[in-house]
C-alpha cells in the first residue's frame, strides 16, 4: 500500500512536471510555432469533410489531430492542447512500459518518447495527428495485451492491424513492434502472432497504397511528413525492447538507479530543449502571425528587437516600417536580402513557407489581383492545401474587390469553422463592397514584374504612399539608381516636403554619378548634414580602397554602404 | 426493475417529442405562401435533365429547420422530409425518372423558417427522353492560375455518385497533368498529357496505354490542345508556347497567350508528325490552336489569329474559326480553308471548337480577345449550325461568368461545359440539353451526394468530357507507365 502511494505520488509529480514544463514552453518560448500550425490548416465542421479523412490512412489520427489543431488559434490554446496531448501520451506510454514489467522508474522512462515528441512538435511540418497516431497504437496494444492467450483473440488482434492502419496510419508499426516484443516477453514458444503482425504491418501499406493514392514512402509514413517523425514511436518500442532484454534494470529502485535515471533524463531533456528551441523561426513566425492578427504595435516591438537574417523577417519588417511611414528613412537599419525582402518571390525554387506569406504585401499595397494569386498559391503549396489564413485572405481580397459572390464562397467555409465564423460574420457586416485603393488602369504584366504593378498602383491612386515607397525601395534594393531617380522625379519630388534619409542618400549617389549641375542639386532641398556626410563617406570609401570594415564602422546603416558592398545573389 | 425504468424513460422521451412536434413545430399544411422560388443551391429550378442522371440533391440557403419536398410527375411522385439538405434516395429517384421519361416533374418545397412553414413557388424539372452518356472525366485542380501542386483526373458515373481517380500527380512525381480528352466519347480512345520528367502524352487506344514524346525536334513545344481522329490512327494537336501574365484590373485576373503556336498531325501508327499546311497565308505570321476533327474525320477545325505585338496589343489578338479538309487515307490537306467565324466581322475571338457527333452543330467559345477565356467573364458559348450556317447565342445556357471547355455527348443531345457562374473563380461542370428542334435548355450543375459539396471544395473542375463507358485504366496504371516506360519519340514525316 505504501509502495502504491509512493508510486502514485511519484507519477503525479512527473505528470505535473511534464504538463507544467510543456505548457510553459509552448506558451512562452514557442507560441508562434503553434499559431502557425493552425494557420496552415482549415478544419471545417461538415459531414463530407469529415468523411474525406477516410481517403488516406490514419483517418482517426488525422481527424483528431486537425480537430485539436484548430484550438492552436487561441492565445494559450496551443500550450494547453500540446501539454494535454503529452500528458495522455505519457500516461499511455507508462501503461505500455508497465506491460513489459518496468518498475518504479516507468514514469521517468515514459518521458523519453515524450521528449522526442516535444522536440518534433516544434517543427512546422509536425502535426498533432502523429501524436494521436502513437496514442491510438499504444491503446490498441494495451487492448491486445489484455486479451489473454486465447488464439481466437490473438488472431483478432493480428487482423486488427489493417484496421489500425486505416485509423492510425503509420502508428500501426508501433503496435506491430510492441506486440512482437510482448509475445517474446510473455509467451515464449508462441512467437507466431508477433511475426505475423510484423509481416502484415510490413506488407499492408504496400498492398493498399494505390487505394490511398500514396507513394510507397508516403504509405509507410502517413500521417507523418518525414521519417524522422517516427522517432518517438521507435523510442517507445525501443524502451519496451530494452526493458524486456534487461530485466535487471526494472527491479528495485535504489537511490543510485533513481539518480541515474534522473540525471540521464535531465541531460536528454536539456539537450533536446537546446535543439528544440528555434528562436529565429519563432521570431519570423511572430512577425508573420502578429501581422496576420493585425497587432501593429506588437509587430513594431518585434522589429525593434532586431530581426533574424531571413527574407520573411525582412518582408514583415518592411511592411511594418511602411505602415509607420518610416520605410524611406529606416530601410537600411535592418537586414535586407535585396528586393526579395519587399516581395517574396514565387517561383519553382521558392519554399512553400515563403510563398505562404507572399500575398500580404500585395494586399497591403492594394494590388488585389496579385494578392489573390499569391494567396491561392499559398494555400495550394501549404501542407494540407487548405489554410484558414489564406481562406481569410481570399475572402478579404474579394470583399475589397466588391465581388461579394466570390467572397461568400470563402466566408461560407469560415462559417463552418469553430473559431473563424465570428470573423466571417464581422467581415460581412463591415467590408462588403469597400475597396481601399482602386486600380483604374489595365495592363498585363508578368507575376514578378513588380515595378509595373507598383507604377499602376501609384498612377491609379496618387495617395498610395505605400506603393510609391515600395517602388522606390524596390529600385534601391536592386541598385537600379536610374530607375529610382526616374520614379522619384516623376512621382515624389514635387509632392514631398521632406526627403527620407535613404532616398536622399541614393539621390546623392545619382547626382554625383551624373555630375549634376548646382541648380539641379539645389532642386532637391537636401539636408546639409546629409550632404556633408556624403562627402565624408566618399573620402573614406576612396581611402579604404574597397575595404568594408572601416566604412561600415563609420557609416553602418547607409544606402551608400549597401550600394558599394552588398552583393546580389542570383535567383 | 432496470428494464422497467428504461422503458419509462423511452416512453417519456417519445411523448415529449410528440408534444414538441404538435405544439411548436406547426404543420406544413398551414404554410404561408411565398411567390418566389425556394432559395435552393445548386439552382436546379426549371432545368431539363436526362432520365439517367443521379439525384439532384439540393440545400436551402436560408437553412430552415425542416423541409418537405414533393416531386410530382404524371404517374409517380416522391415525398421527402429532411433538414435543410435535401438528399433523395437513389433507387426511388431512378424509378421516378424512368417512369416520367419525356414528361415534367413539379417540385413543391415547403420549409420551416424561424418556426413558420413557408410554401414556395413550385418549379419544374423536365425529364428529357434522351439519356446522357453515363461517364464524365475531369481534372480537379485549384484555380491557381499557372501553378499546380495536387492534380487529379477523375471519372464520375453520372447515374450515381460513384467517382474514381484515373490519374493522380502524387504518384507521378507531382508533375502537371493536362486534361483528359476522348475521341467521340469513346472510353477506349483517349489521351492526356503528363508533363515534366518521365512525362509524355498518354494515349489510351483500345485499352492499351502508350506514352509519347510529341515534341519532334524543332517544334515549339510538345502537344497541348488537340483531338484524336475517329479512326484512332491520327491525332491533331497544337504546339503552343504559353505565356501567363496578370491583369492589373481586378476582375480579369489572368491573361494567358501564346507567343507561338501551330497545328500538327501525328500518326500514332508510325509515330510520324507533320505540320498542317495552311494555304494562302504567306507573309503573315499566325498563331493557330485548338484543332479538332469533324465526326467523319474529313475536316480539321481550328482557331487562327495573325500575330500581334504581345502583351501590349493583347486586346487586338482575335482568333478566327476555320476548317480545312483532310483525307485520312492519303493524309492530304485541302488547298483552301473555310472561315466559319471571322473576328474582323464578328469582333470577338474564338476558341475551343467542338463538333457534335452527328456533325450538325459546332459549339465554340467566344471572348472579347485572346485565347484563354477561363478568366474572361464575358466568355460565352455559341452554337453554329453547320447545315444552316446560323449561330445560336445560347442565351438559356450562358451566364455572366466564364462558360467554356465544352464537350458533346455521343447522341449530340447534351453537352457539358465548365462554368464559373457560381462564384467567378471555381469552374463546375454544367449540362445543357439541345432538343430535337435545336433549342438549348437551361443547364444544371453536376449533382453531388452532399449538396454542400461545392461550397467547401477548393478545386475547380477542368475540361469535363462525357463518355459512353468507364475508362480501362486507373491511377495505378498511369503511375506504372510514368515510372517504367520510356516515351516513344515522334519523328518528322
Amino acid at each position: 500500500m505504501r509502495t502504491d502511494a509512493k508510486d502514485m505520488t511519484f507519477s503525479l509529480a512527473v505528470a505535473a512536471f511534464l504538463v507544467a514544463a510543456s505548457f510553459l514552453f509552448f506558451l512562452l518560448v514557442h507560441p508562434y510555432h503553434l499559431f502557425f500550425k493552425e494557420q496552415i490548416r482549415l478544419f471545417i465542421y461538415t459531414f463530407e469533410y469529415t468523411l474525406s479523412y477516410l481517403d488516406k490512412p490514419g483517418a482517426l489520427s488525422c481527424f483528431t489531430g486537425d480537430f485539436l489543431t484548430q484550438f492552436l488559434y487561441l492565445r494559450g490554446g496551443g500550450a494547453v492542447v500540446v501539454s494535454l496531448l503529452f500528458l495522455v501520451e505519457w500516461i499511455v506510454a507508462t501503461r505500455v512500459l508497465r506491460r513489459f514489467g518496468c518498475g518504479m522508474m516507468t514514469p521517468l522512462q515514459a518521458l523519453i518518447p515524450i521528449i522526442a515528441e516535444w522536440f518534433f512538435f516544434s517543427r512546422i511540418s509536425y502535426t498533432p495527428a502523429t501524436s494521436v497516431s502513437l496514442i491510438l497504437a499504444s491503446l490498441c496494444f494495451l487492448a491486445y495485451s489484455a486479451t489473454g492467450r486465447k488464439p481466437v483473440l490473438m488472431i483478432a488482434g493480428v487482423l486488427f492491424v489493417p484496421l489500425l492502419y486505416c485509423l492510425a496510419g503509420a502508428g500501426m508499426f508501433l503496435l506491430a513492434l510492441l506486440v512482437f516484443f510482448y509475445e517474446i516477453y510473455k509467451r515464449r514458444g508462441m512467437l507466431w502472432p508477433g511475426f505475423l503482425i510484423i509481416l502484415i504491418a510490413g506488407a499492408y501499406p504496400l498492398l493498399v497504397r494505390h487505394a490511398y493514392l500514396l507513394t510507397a514512402g508516403q504509405a509507410y509514413l502517413y500521417p507523418s511528413a518525414g521519417w524522422q517523425y517516427a522517432v518517438p514511436g521507435m523510442v517507445m518500442a525501443g524502451l519496451a525492447g530494452v526493458s524486456m532484454c534487461f530485466p535487471k534494470l526494472k527491479h528495485r529502485v535504489t537511490l543510485r538507479t533513481f539518480t541515474f535515471h534522473l540525471l540521464a533524463l535531465s541531460v536528454v531533456f536539456i539537450v533536446s530543449l537546446v535543439y528544440t528551441v528555434d528562436r529565429e523561426t519563432e521570431h519570423i513566425l511572430a512577425l508573420a502571425s502578429e501581422s496576420y492578427f493585425g497587432d501593429r504595435d506588437r509587430v513594431h516591438r518585434l522589429t525593434e528587437k532586431g530581426i533574424p537574417p531571413h527574407p520573411v523577417a525582412a518582408y514583415y519588417t518592411n511592411i511594418a516600417m511602411s505602415q509607420r511611414g518610416e520605410l524611406g528613412d529606416r530601410l537600411m537599419e535592418y537586414y535586407q536580402p535585396g528586393a526579395s525582402g519587399l516581395f517574396l518571390p514565387v517561383n519553382p525554387n521558392t519554399t512553400w513557407f515563403n510563398i505562404f506569406f507572399s500575398s500580404d504585401v500585395h494586399y497591403y499595397l492594394g494590388d488585389m489581383n496579385m494578392a489573390q494569386h499569391s494567396a491561392m498559391l499559398g494555400m495550394i503549396f501549404s501542407p494540407a492545401h487548405r489554410s484558414s489564413r489564406m481562406v481569410k485572405r481570399l475572402a478579404e481580397v474579394n470583399l475589397a474587390l466588391g465581388d461579394s459572390t466570390a467572397a461568400e464562397k470563402y466566408l461560407r467555409m469560415l462559417d463552418a469553422t469553430l473559431f473563424h465564423r465570428k470573423w466571417a460574420a464581422r467581415m460581412r457586416e463591415t467590408t462588403t463592397g469597400k475597396r481601399p485603393q482602386p486600380v483604374t488602369i489595365d495592363t498585363i504584366r508578368r507575376a514578378e514584374d513588380y515595378p509595373a504593378a507598383l507604377k499602376v498602383l501609384v498612377k491609379s491612386d496618387s495617395d498610395n504612399r505605400a506603393a510609391l515607397d515600395y517602388l522606390l525601395c524596390y529600385h534601391l534594393l536592386n541598385k537600379d539608381i536610374p530607375s529610382f531617380r526616374s520614379a522619384f522625379d516623376t512621382y515624389y519630388k514635387e509632392k514631398a516636403a521632406y526627403i527620407p534619409r535613404v532616398y536622399g542618400e541614393a539621390l546623392l549617389v545619382s547626382l554625383a554619378a551624373g555630375k549634376a549641375s548646382e541648380k539641379e542639386f539645389k532642386s532637391y532641398k537636401f539636408d546639409t548634414r546629409l550632404v556633408k556626410e556624403f562627402g565624408e563617406y566618399t573620402a573614406l570609401y576612396e581611402k579604404a580602397d574597397g575595404m568594408l570594415d572601416p566604412v561600415r564602422e563609420r557609416f553602418p546603416s547607409t544606402y551608400w554602404l549597401y550600394y558599394h558592398f552588398a552583393r546580389m545573389k542570383e535567383e | 426493475m432496470k428494464h422497467y425504468i428504461i422503458n419509462i424513460v423511452y416512453i417519456t422521451l417519445f411523448v415529449l417529442s410528440l408534444c414538441c412536434g404538435a405544439t411548436s413545430c406547426g404543420h406544413p399544411e398551414k404554410a404561408e405562401v411565398c411567390e418566389e422560388y425556394p432559395p435552393i443551391y445548386p439552382n436546379y429550378t426549371e432545368v431539363t435533365i436526362p432520365y439517367n442522371i443521379a439525384p439532384l440533391n439540393f440545400l436551402m440557403r436560408n437553412e430552415p429547420s425542416r423541409v418537405e419536398v414533393s416531386v410530382k410527375g404524371k404517374d409517380r411522385s416522391l415525398l421527402l422530409r429532411s433538414n435543410y439538405k435535401v438528399q433523395f434516395s437513389e433507387k426511388r429517384w431512378r424509378q421516378l425518372l424512368e417512369a416520367e421519361k419525356g414528361g415534367e416533374l413539379r417540385v413543391y418545397v415547403k420549409a420551416r423558417v424561424d418556426g413558420k412553414w413557408i410554401q414556395y413557388a413550385p418549379f419544374s424539372w423536365t425529364v428529357a427522353e434522351d439519356s446522357i452518356d453515363p461517364y464524365l472525366s475531369y481534372r480537379l485542380i485549384e484555380p491557381g492560375y499557372e501553378v499546380w501542386n495536387a492534380i487529379q483526373l477523375r471519372e464520375r458515373n453520372l447515374e450515381s455518385f460513384a467517382e474514381r481517380v484515373i490519374a493522380d500527380n502524387n504518384l507521378t512525381g507531382k508533375s502537371c497533368m493536362n486534361c483528359h480528352t476522348y475521341s467521340r466519347n469513346d472510353p477506349s480512345l483517349s489521351f492526356f498529357h503528363l508533363r515534366g520528367e518521365h512525362g509524355g502524352t498518354i494515349l489510351n487506344r483500345n485499352g492499351t496505354l502508350r506514352k509519347l514524346n510529341t515534341q519532334a525536334i524543332g517544334m515549339p513545344s510538345s502537344a497541348v490542345y488537340g483531338e484524336i481522329h475517329p479512326s484512332g490512327r491520327y491525332g491533331v494537336f497544337s504546339a503552343n508556347v504559353i505565356v501567363p501574365e496578370f491583369h492589373t484590373l481586378d476582375n480579369k485576373r489572368l491573361e494567358v497567350y501564346d507567343s507561338t503556336s501551330d497545328v500538327y498531325l501525328l500518326d500514332f501508327d508510325t509515330n510520324e508528325i507533320q505540320p498542317v499546311p495552311f494555304p494562302g497565308k504567306e507573309g503573315v505570321e499566325y498563331l493557330r490552336s485548338f484543332p479538332v476533327f469533324s465526326p467523319d474525320g474529313r475536316t480539321i477545325y481550328y482557331c487562327e489569329a495573325p500575330k500581334v505585338a504581345l502583351p501590349d496589343s493583347i486586346i487586338h489578338l482575335k482568333y478566327d474559326l476555320l476548317g480545312i479538309s483532310f483525307d485520312p487515307a492519303t493524309q492530304a490537306f485541302g488547298t483552301e480553308a473555310d472561315t466559319l467565324y471571322s473576328s474582323v466581322t464578328g469582333g470577338k475571338s474564338v476558341c475551343h471548337p467542338k463538333v457534335s457527333p452527328d456533325g450538325k452543330y459546332l459549339l465554340y467559345t467566344l471572348a472579347d480577345y485572346g485565347t484563354f477565356p477561363i478568366w474572361h467573364r464575358e466568355t460565352e458559348l455559341r452554337m453554329l449550325n453547320l447545315r444552316t450556317g446560323e449561330t445560336d447565342s445560347l442565351e438559356e445556357v450562358n451566364a455572366p461568368c466564364s462558360d467554356t471547355y465544352h464537350s458533346w455527348s455521343s447522341d449530340s443531345r447534351w453537352f457539358v461545359f465548365a462554368s464559373k457562374r457560381d462564384d467567378g473563380i471555381y469552374g463546375k461542370p454544367y449540362f445543357a440539353y439541345i432538343d430535337h428542334d435545336g433549342k438549348a435548355h437551361k443547364p444544371f450543375v453536376l449533382p453531388q451526394r452532399d449538396p454542400a459539396h461545392y461550397d467547401y471544395t477548393l478545386k475547380s473542375y477542368n475540361i469535363p468530357e462525357l463518355s459512353t463507358g468507364p475508362l480501362p485504366f486507373d491511377a495505378k496504371d498511369i503511375e506504372r507507365i510514368w515510372r517504367d516506360s520510356e516515351a516513344e519519340e515522334v519523328n518528322w514525316k
